[in-house]
């Protein structure tokens, strides 16, 4: 059924055509039924031109009137457009034709104290790495505007994207530098393929680097100043497509992981819609530290498959409340697994950073999950309680750990949570 | 002329002949035993009887359906279902089996294909597909039922039903029977002592069962804010401030779908800017939408009748008996034939959205190859001819009325309802909207229906939205500035494209389409920030924790 | 013989000398207080006279407390017992210089990691990443570690066990091998590709074919065995070749990362290096405003 990506063309000129500034702006995400954009100034005597990258067939006319109407309504001209398309209907691809163009040319709406404080789990991989590091600091690396989209989706017929579903860049909170990865999960589920997993893999090494030169330069280097890595997981881990691919890297980021410790703080950021699953629910557990909102989910295999393996009485995968309270940020935050439980705005996991930060690296250290014989050890005491308990929700985890009405921590908005909820204690 | 003696009790005799087989299963009262009730339906139910079996698009006396399908087909058989809806795939068993024969309905939902594959095989034998206050209406006039298996929330040993925040199609069915002689039976979740408010009496049915596990009940009406679109938002804005502004909209109905609850979610910030809340949105006939939380906790609402409850809903909807129909024990009252009375004769407008518009304005959500009903839609989506009272925004519309003047009326003024269909001009997999036919009448053909079944004719239809703009219909003169107008607004369909800018020019000098711009709406601003709730949990946080959703629709 | 597959224990007995397993043994102490990780095989072997740590998955037994654990699946208990074997093996040869520090082998045969209710209540995620953490210490601190596929290699499980090793070899598929995170036939279900399409595809792109043959091109393996009876001299011969990479304290000559640049050499991960070498040079010129 499904074929491979094709290229369509156009050129369109306005009569009396208005010229793109000299500038590029990148806008959108490649989800399903929606596109991303780039306009690009360029001199093609007041031209238009138009490449789209698409899997759609049989609507290269509609397309085209698409286009035709965009640019006699716009009248803009010498501008380069390029298009990620993945099955947006004409109406999606007029709005955003507009939207773009409007924050293109009269700046965006949005600023950065807006990113702040509104719903996390509503931001972009990108705007998520912009909100979390200080106003203006952020500078991304291997961007959309490098075009580093996967080698091996168009023959498969699957949308690419310019970024890979990844976005990678350094900032700063305080006199601090984090390096950041932030994954898209409305691109492919946020997956890891070729492109993405160097992308992610790298950052975790130019941090650490980073750092070396830094003490190499300031052997008393200050705390303060030691930088960080932020990763804002939205991810189901392997991206099928190329899975061979995205399986080794995993394996190199693991690597980069167990490099970086006593030297650079990796931090999880888990608040996105598709939650932190596969082999990426075990590279977040291996990091220093995990905030989570109560929006994000960690774990390692996803509802249907436990479903599939042990049945729907066991385990019923439409049950979205059984879902997140399993592998839910109250539940692991009462488990432990998750450090922080916060708001779902990018202020509050900005909060807990400040708490993360003001520690060093060796309290830092202690707060991991696993990673030595002694962590081990005390996993396995979990795992003990695993078999005494034979819990059939996580409920009775939650009773367990000493909470009276497990059932009305569901419902408790965070502050009440945090006030309320007894944390499991594993000698 | 000599008067021949004639038997006028033939229907009390029946009923005592049916009763005399039954009564002996009864124990305490009219209490049943569930084992028993297979053979109770034997022994009052006969072959070719008309039978209602209570269910719509939200509650289902499922037990006393699957009751029904083990009757031995080859005693009780060719019965003739009357009944609102048949979404269950055990209403189609009773037909698959030969147990019943004919149906006439108003909704299939999830079971259209397969009514319209048993159609085609025979097994089933179409009366009609009405709307729900029609078929009511039938209930009273020639489709009586003999027996009615209807279902409660709770009943006692006396047959008093409690049926509550659910009470939806029961009185109606009840007493179109009872009152002709047939036999009423209920489930009920819990057989009580006291049942905590008499919602049927208990002289009206004849025996009660405590169902195995509480009756079904579909969360149709609960559309999850997290999947609202960019588009779908535009679209609300430009609802907002093109009719709701404009007409100053107080009594109203919204379909249940996204468009529509993107409306609900704006009012309190883009409605509130706008400075509309105390001027629209005061009184609706619907069912407890959980996207309208925000609008009625940020005071926008004054009174809510509503046709059935929502899974999750019921503990909020009690926490405000200012707003919604609670009686004297605290609990909300449903009632669908009174809500679709309201909504057919004192809305000023309905707002929804479907699958298809013809060139014309016809709309319907038939599929080539599925006969899903309408519901209640079509008596929301139209001008109630009997209408007599006044409204501005019914008048505003009728004067605007174009045709008003041509029409057999001569001078004499009317008012009209704004009737508004909500469509993105392409739907999933880039199937369009606006078509040249509809699908309805391959339906019709494939179905044999004697009429392609259409959902909101469009001598009804005044205002069209789509993500291109707003077309005011009823100001159109003659049916080529109609199909002008619809042209102006279906983008890039077929139908679209056959658009002449010229004419499309015209239009919005008269004031006939409004592109956004036209309106003053900033596009940019058509983004999911401008939701009062984006996710479920916020819909919780804004009812303090009263919403109880449906597992299925949590993600914290 | 055909094949290994769920025969953990039978591939340990073939690559070690006759008589050498010790189960549950390092250095003369069980490292395993009670019935723990059942599908999972602990101990210490020697290899062609060599002293090593072996590490392996049991197919053909099942976790009698775990009811998702059989046949090879790592859950809970397996992974922390094999994290147990690979930390006691660093702190008892803490004190030994780099080159005599103790070989570990992985005998890698799992279909998966514990796909259950409780495995997501208590963290099953934890017990994969705490694993792969400790493997990836050993061989930081200078264990050479050989990871040998004799069965199923099978998505995070071989994450879990396996992709953590300095090298990595596989039987053929002649073997019954399978190296995949996903059979063909279900890529084929959530890419809508028709299995004949990708199959096609899979000889010219190994990107995300099933099988060994493909994770070699990608630099994933180091080198396919095609004779059960050379696993043994193979096995040494790594071992020796890896203590020569890793004898100046070098940690990227082997293992993941040295993978990744394998990749490139046999051409079938080529862009990852263009990234990588775009994402430094960008950062070259801003690394100024960071420092």
């Amino acid at each position: 059924m499904s074929k491979e990506l094709r290229t369509i063309d156009f050129e369109f000129k306005s009569a009396d055509s208005k010229e793109f500034p000299k500038i590029s702006f990148h806008y959108g995400v490649v989800g399903s039924g929606d596109m991303e954009l780039i306009y690009q100034y360029k001199d093609l005597g007041g031209a238009a031109k138009i490449t789209i990258c698409t899997p759609v067939t049989g609507f290269d006319h509609v397309w085209k009137q698409v286009f035709e109407k965009f640019i006699t309504i716009s009248k803009i001209g010498n501008i380069l457009i390029e298009i990620n398309d993945n099955n947006a209907t004409p109406a999606v691809v007029f709005l955003r034709l507009n939207q773009a163009l409007k924050e293109a040319l009269d700046g965006v709406e949005s600023n950065n104290s807006d990113l702040v404080s509104s719903s996390f789990l509503e931001l972009s991989a990108r705007e998520r790495a912009i909100g979390l590091v200080d106003e203006n600091s952020f500078t991304e690396l291997v961007s959309s505007y490098d075009k580093m989209s996967s080698p091996h989706l168009p023959k498969m017929g699957e949308s690419i994207e310019f970024d890979d579903g990844i976005v990678t860049g350094v900032g700063k909170i305080g006199e601090k530098t984090v390096f950041i990865i932030s994954q898209e999960g409305r691109y492919i589920g946020g997956s890891l393929g070729e492109v993405s997993g160097a992308k992610f893999v790298n950052i975790l090494r130019l941090a650490r680097e980073f750092y070396e030169s830094m003490l190499k330069n300031n052997p008393n280097l200050p705390e303060s100043k030691r930088p960080a890595i932020l990763i804002s997981f939205e991810t189901g881990g392997v991206r099928l497509h190329e899975a061979n691919a995205g399986l080794l890297a995993h394996a190199e980021i693991m690597n980069e992981l167990q490099l970086n410790r006593g030297k650079v703080p990796v931090i999880s950021i888990i608040g996105s819609k598709v939650g932190c699953f596969g082999g990426m629910g075990f590279i977040a557990a291996a990091t220093d530290i995990i905030i989570m909102s109560e929006y994000g989910r960690l774990g390692l295999t996803g509802p249907e498959v436990i479903e599939q393996e042990m049945g729907k009485d066991e385990f019923d995968s439409t049950d979205r409340a059984l879902v997140y309270r399993t592998t839910g940020g109250k539940h692991k935050y009462i488990v432990g697994d998750s450090n922080y439980l916060v708001e779902n705005n990018a202020a509050s996991f900005r909060e807990a950073l400040k708490k993360v930060f003001s520690l060093d690296i060796n309290e830092i250290s202690k707060l991991r999950r696993v990673g030595s014989s002694e962590m081990i050890a005390k996993q396995k005491k979990l795992v003990q309680l695993s078999i005494d308990l034979q819990p059939k929700d996580s409920i009775d985890v939650w009773r367990f750990a000493g909470n009276e009405n497990p059932e009305k921590l569901v419902d408790l908005n965070v502050k009440a949570f945090l006030e309320t909820a007894k944390q499991l204690d594993i000698k | 002329m000599k008067k021949e003696k004639k038997v006028w009790n033939i229907k009390q005799q029946d009923y005592q002949e049916r009763m005399n087989k039954a009564s002996k299963f009864a124990h305490n009262g009219k209490v049943l035993e569930q084992k028993d009730v297979v053979d109770v339906l034997s022994s009052i139910i006969k072959s070719g009887d008309r039978v209602n079996l209570e269910g719509n698009n939200q509650k289902q006396a499922d037990f006393l359906a699957a009751c029904l399908s083990n009757l031995d087909v080859n005693k009780i058989n060719n019965l003739h279902m009357v009944q609102s809806a048949v979404p269950l795939p055990i209403h189609l068993e009773i037909f698959e089996k030969g147990i019943a024969k004919k149906l006439d309905f108003a909704f299939a939902g999830p079971m259209g294909a397969k009514v319209a594959e048993f159609i085609n095989e025979g097994k089933l034998e179409l009366g009609a597909i009405h709307t729900y206050l029609e078929l009511f209406a039938r209930y009273f006039m020639d489709l009586t039922p003999k027996v009615a298996l209807v279902c409660a929330y709770e009943a006692d040993k006396d047959g008093n039903l409690y049926t509550g925040f659910n009470t939806e199609d029961t009185p109606v069915i009840v007493e179109a029977t009872k009152f002709t002689q047939g036999i009423v039976i209920a489930q009920a979740n819990k057989i009580v002592d006291k049942v905590q408010r008499i919602d049927i009496p208990g002289e009206w049915v004849d025996f009660v069962v405590e169902s195995p596990k509480p009756f079904f009940l579909e969360p149709l009406f609960t559309r999850d804010p997290g999947a609202i679109t960019d588009t779908q938002i535009l679209m609300a804005m430009i609802a907002l401030k093109g009719i709701y502004a404009e007409y100053n909209v107080e009594r109203l109905n919204h379909g249940l779908g996204f468009q529509t609850a993107a409306i609900e979610l704006l009012l309190p910030t883009y409605g509130e800017e706008l400075g509309l809340k105390g001027r629209i949105c005061k009184h609706f006939a619907l069912n407890p939408h959980p996207t309208l939380i925000p609008a009625i906790e940020a005071g926008w609402v004054e009174s809510i009748h509503c046709f059935g409850g929502e899974l999750g809903m019921q503990k909020y909807c009690e926490a405000r008996p200012d707003i919604f129909f609670i009686g004297s024990d605290g609990t909300m009252r449903s009632n669908r034939a009174f809500s679709q009375t309201a909504g057919h004769y004192a809305i000023d407008m309905f707002i929804g959205s479907t699958l298809q518009i013809d060139k014309y304005g016809n709309s319907s959500t038939a599929t080539s190859n599925r006969v899903a009903g309408f519901g209640g839609a079509p008596n929301l989506g139209c001008d109630a001819k009997g209408r007599r009272h006044s409204t501005p925004a019914w008048l505003k519309c009728g004067e605007e009325f174009e045709e008003q003047g041509t029409s057999y009326l001569g001078n004499v003024p009317r008012g009209k309802r704004l009737v508004v269909q909500m469509v993105e001009t392409f739907q999933e997999k880039m199937s369009p909207s606006f078509v040249d036919e509809l699908d309805a009448w391959k339906l019709a053909k494939n179905a044999n229906l004697s009429l392609p079944p259409v959902m909101i004719y469009s001598d009804d239809l005044t205002h069209i939205i789509t993500e291109e703009g707003l077309v005011y219909l009823h100001k159109c003169k003659g049916l080529e500035e109609r199909m002008a107008a619809i042209q102006a607004v279906a983008g890039f369909t077929e139908v679209g494209l056959r658009e002449d800018p010229k004419k499309t020019e015209e239009l919005r000098e008269k004031g006939i389409f409004k592109t956004p711009e036209d309106l003053g709406i900033d596009r940019r601003r058509a983004n999911r920030s401008l939701l009062a709730a984006s996710t479920i949990k916020e819909l919780v946080d804004w009812s303090d924790g009263l919403y109880e959703p449906p597992a299925r629709f949590q993600n914290w | 013989m055909d094949n290994l597959l769920g025969k953990g224990r039978l591939a340990i007995d073939i690559i070690s000398d006759k008589d050498s397993f010790q189960e549950n043994i390092i250095d003369g102490k069980s490292i395993v207080e009670k019935d723990f990780g059942d599908c999972a095989v602990v101990g210490t072997i020697k290899i062609n006279g060599i002293e090593a740590v072996v590490i392996g998955n049991d197919g053909e037994t099942y976790n009698p407390r775990f009811p998702v654990v059989y046949a090879g699946i790592i859950g809970m208990e397996e992974a922390y017992k094999m994290a147990d074997a690979v930390y006691i093996t660093i702190k008892n040869d803490a004190s030994k210089p780099q080159g005599e520090k103790r070989p570990i082998i992985l005998v890698v045969d799992t279909p998966g990691n514990g796909p259950g209710k409780q495995e997501e209540i208590f963290g099953m995620n934890k017990a994969t990443g705490g694993y792969q953490l400790a493997l990836a210490e050993a061989r930081h601190k200078g264990h050479p570690i050989v990871a040998i596929v004799i069965g199923r290699a099978v998505s995070g499980a071989f994450l879990c066990h396996g992709l953590q090793a300095d090298h990595i070899l596989s039987l053929d598929a002649n073997f019954g091998t399978m190296i995949h995170v996903m059979p063909i036939s279900s890529i084929a279900r959530i890419t809508k590709l028709d299995i004949e399409k990708l199959t096609a595809m899979s000889s010219e792109n190994p990107v995300f074919a099933s099988g060994a043959k493909f994770f070699y091109q990608l630099g994933g393996i180091e080198e396919l065995i095609t004779d059960i009876d050379s696993m043994p001299s193979i096995i040494a011969k790594h071992i020796e070749e890896i203590k020569k990479l890793k004898s100046n304290g070098e940690v990227d000559a082997t293992g993941p990362y040295a993978r990744g640049k394998l990749g490139n050499e046999r051409k079938g991960r080529i862009v990852r290096e263009k990234i990588i070498q775009m994402m430094n040079d960008q950062f070259a010129t801003v690394e100024s405003k960071y420092s």
